[in-house]
């Protein structure tokens, strides 16, 4: 049975975030990729939307300078055809404050002939900002 | 296919809630669905894990109350087995003030006799309270340091 390109994607992405080795991912990576990490770009430079490949090893190569995983949880997991869908628990260090971060997020993936052509990241980016800044953040709460 | 059939429900059941049919909805979940949302409950405290119908219909008519108009995108939708996740980006019109809330969801819905018995949600809350709120929190976050 053939492995799914997620698990392939996955072990080439870890291994250009934490040992910044791209060459697999790079193969893996198709030429007209859309790539999207939602969340706010004005903290996160490396958040936001990339297309084409050039710009998604760009923004790889941005994301191992910031950040190193130390594990991962794979809460669920969806694999279709060329298509799959995680939510997952990650535990990350930020490397300028070397402040560890636990953080939730959801990511689909579609791939054409075994290589990436879309990926869509969810964070839930007011618990990372919080745990960025290191203090909870003080708004009004809206009425129920 | 299960596949097939599970995901022709998730529309279904998108099309209803969106439409406003808070008990629609509810028919097409089991009596003890659970719902789990990362936000920041103390800002946004209708949200957060809810359990069983009654719960829901509480924070479903709570949402719709606020809300002139709804609407969901599905760009992304992704099974297998009694599970599927999709993509959302909802649009919500503010009954206050007509202004439009725009955000991105993943949703994760599990299925149990043909019902949705669980529904886990990941959303790019930092965005979903500024637009909510209406607050600039970046600019908060820079006046607002603690002592």
């Amino acid at each position: 049975m053939t492995e799914h390109s997620l698990w392939r994607f996955s072990r080439a992405l870890h291994r250009a975030i934490n040992e910044r080795q791209p060459a697999d991912l790079e193969a893996l990576v198709d030429e007209d990729v859309d790539w999207a990490i939602y969340g706010p770009i004005d903290m996160f430079p490396f958040f936001g939307s990339r297309k084409g490949k050039p710009a998604v090893m760009e923004v790889i190569r941005q994301i191992a300078e910031n950040v190193r995983v130390h594990r991962f949880d794979r809460e669920s997991i969806m694999l279709g055809v060329d298509s799959a869908a995680s939510m997952m628990r990650y535990s990350l260090t930020a490397l300028d404050s070397n402040k560890p971060i636990s953080l939730r997020i959801a990511h689909f993936a579609q791939f054409k002939a075994g290589k990436l052509t879309n990926f869509r990241v969810l964070v839930d980016t007011f618990d990372l900002v919080e745990q960025t800044v290191g203090y909870p953040i003080h708004l009004p709460r809206m009425a129920i | 296919m299960t596949e097939d059939l599970h995901r022709q429900r998730v529309l279904n059941f998108l099309d209803i809630f969106y439409s406003g049919d808070v008990e629609g909805a509810l028919s097409r979940c089991t009596d003890d669905i659970e719902f789990i949302a990362n936000a920041p409950v103390d800002l946004l405290p209708h949200m957060g894990h809810r359990q069983g119908k009654d719960a829901m219909r509480q924070m479903w008519t709570t949402v719709h109350s606020r809300y002139s108009e709804m609407r969901c995108d599905v760009p992304i939708l992704v099974a297998e087995g009694d599970r599927v996740a999709a993509n959302l980006r909802v649009f919500f019109r503010k009954r206050s003030n007509g202004r439009m809330v725009q955000f991105d969801i993943a949703a994760f819905y599990s299925f149990r006799d043909g019902r949705i018995a669980q529904i886990r949600e990941v959303i790019d809350t930092f965005d979903m309270v500024e637009q909510v709120l209406e607050r600039d929190i970046s600019a908060v976050l820079k006046g607002d340091r603690p002592e």
